[in-house]
């Protein structure tokens, strides 16, 4: 089968699409000499085998992600961050080339990503926000080999920008970014965009809708949005639901799509 | 498809980009504030009501809490760790220890390191609320 060499190569090709986002739940610390750590529980599930946008036979692939995520924050204009995804149980059926199907299975860690987040802040009457310029680097730290990689097994350099407003009722964020991999046979560059639309209730809490966009080199392309909460216990305890359905996936090159996610994560902040 | 999302994300964020660098006309006036400060206050001369420019979530008030709670003349017995924040009027409740006087220099200095302004605070004197501005 001439492609599974090549899907080998291209597990967890979206990933780029979500590393925009930065602990402690996309917002702090914002003060000087802050920081905190995360951890966030991802599921995901891709139902299809996608050659295109056309479902090659009756395949899936399912994830469960463990992110640890930290943060320290110099002073409100710079932060350092750091997120390590450690692959708890991985799991894929493809064809086996000879009209059965292949299941494989793996964990381990996947590949680290450090960014350094400048924040240019403005405070308004009745108003804040920031504008936001990432660049950041995704370490090859990642398990490879057995035929079903976790790592991409490449350098990435990559480059978001954003833009976030709140009032007392209303957030808004849009962000854009892009992804290079020194060896683009194991993972094309891609570039992405988000919208985030969210109203603040209880004092406390954030409701939000997200969309991100994100497309490859290769001509892969998604679209996945869905509804995500944000609920503050304390100053120092903060979780966050979300959940993303793809609405658009197509695959320049044969892979899994079509994918349903849902994290949970719990901050601390200090 | 794709050059269609592009188009609308683009736009969406353009548009959003727009809206946030532009004027706007305030959320509340001074004088608004400023009623609301003194009914805040109720009278109370051991408090005083810092307008935090830009703190309009409740999350916000987790760093001013952190910084402003450090300072020596703040009675962290009064409401959380000496401070209370309302996100409408952007307007900061902070206790003040009997006998001590707020230090504006430091309130300025303790805001700008949570991430946010203070331009001017209401203090109760004699009965009436005095609004001082921070330089």
């Amino acid at each position: 089968m001439k492609s599974l060499p090549v899907l080998g190569g291209v597990l967890m090709s979206l990933s780029g699409t979500l590393l925009a986002d930065q602990p402690i739940m996309n917002m702090m610390p914002r003060w000087d000499h802050g920081w905190g750590i995360q951890l966030r529980y991802e599921n995901k599930y891709d139902s299809d085998l996608l050659q295109g946008d056309t479902v090659i036979g009756d395949h899936f692939e399912r994830q469960e992600i463990l992110h640890l995520e930290g943060v320290y924050t110099w002073d409100r204009a710079v932060r350092l961050t750091i997120k390590i995804p450690y692959v708890v149980d991985a799991e894929r059926t493809l064809p086996d080339g000879s009209g059965g199907t292949l299941r494989q299975r793996n964990s381990g860690l996947d590949d680290p990503t450090i960014a350094l987040v400048f924040k240019d802040y403005f405070n308004l009457d009745g108003r804040s926000g920031n504008w936001t310029l990432a660049p950041q680097v995704r370490l090859p730290l990642g398990k490879t080999g057995g035929g079903y990689d976790l790592g991409d097994d490449t350098w990435g350099i990559g480059l978001s920008g954003g833009y976030e407003m709140e009032t007392a009722r209303w957030f808004f964020a849009a962000g854009i970014g892009t992804w290079y991999y020194l060896d683009e046979d194991e993972e094309p560059a891609s570039i992405g965009a988000s919208v985030d639309l969210g109203m603040n209730f209880a004092d406390r809490g954030q409701i939000l809708w997200e969309t991100d966009f994100n497309y490859e080199k290769d001509d892969t392309h998604q679209l996945e949005a869905g509804p995500a909460l944000y609920w503050r216990f304390t100053d120092t305890v903060h979780c966050r639901v979300e959940w993303k359905h793809s609405f658009i996936s197509y695959q320049g090159e044969l892979d899994h799509g079509n994918t349903d996610r849902i994290s949970v994560g719990i901050g601390f902040v200090f | 498809m794709k050059h269609l999302l592009t188009t609308l994300l683009t736009s969406l964020i353009l548009i959003g980009a727009a809206f946030g660098s532009g004027k706007h006309a305030p959320e509340i006036t001074d004088s608004a504030r400023q009623q609301a400060a003194i009914q805040q206050l109720n009278g109370s001369s051991n408090q005083i009501a810092v307008y935090v420019k830009g703190a309009i979530c409740s999350s916000c008030a987790i760093g001013v809490r952190k910084k402003i709670s450090k300072l020596d003349f703040v009675d962290r017995t009064q409401f959380k760790k000496g401070i209370s924040m309302d996100a409408k009027t952007q307007l900061i409740l902070v206790g003040v220890k009997t006998g001590s006087a707020p230090d504006p220099a430091l309130i300025k200095k303790a805001v700008a390191d949570a991430g946010y302004e203070a331009p001017y605070y209401f203090e109760i004197i004699k009965g009436k609320a005095i609004r001082k501005t921070i330089k």
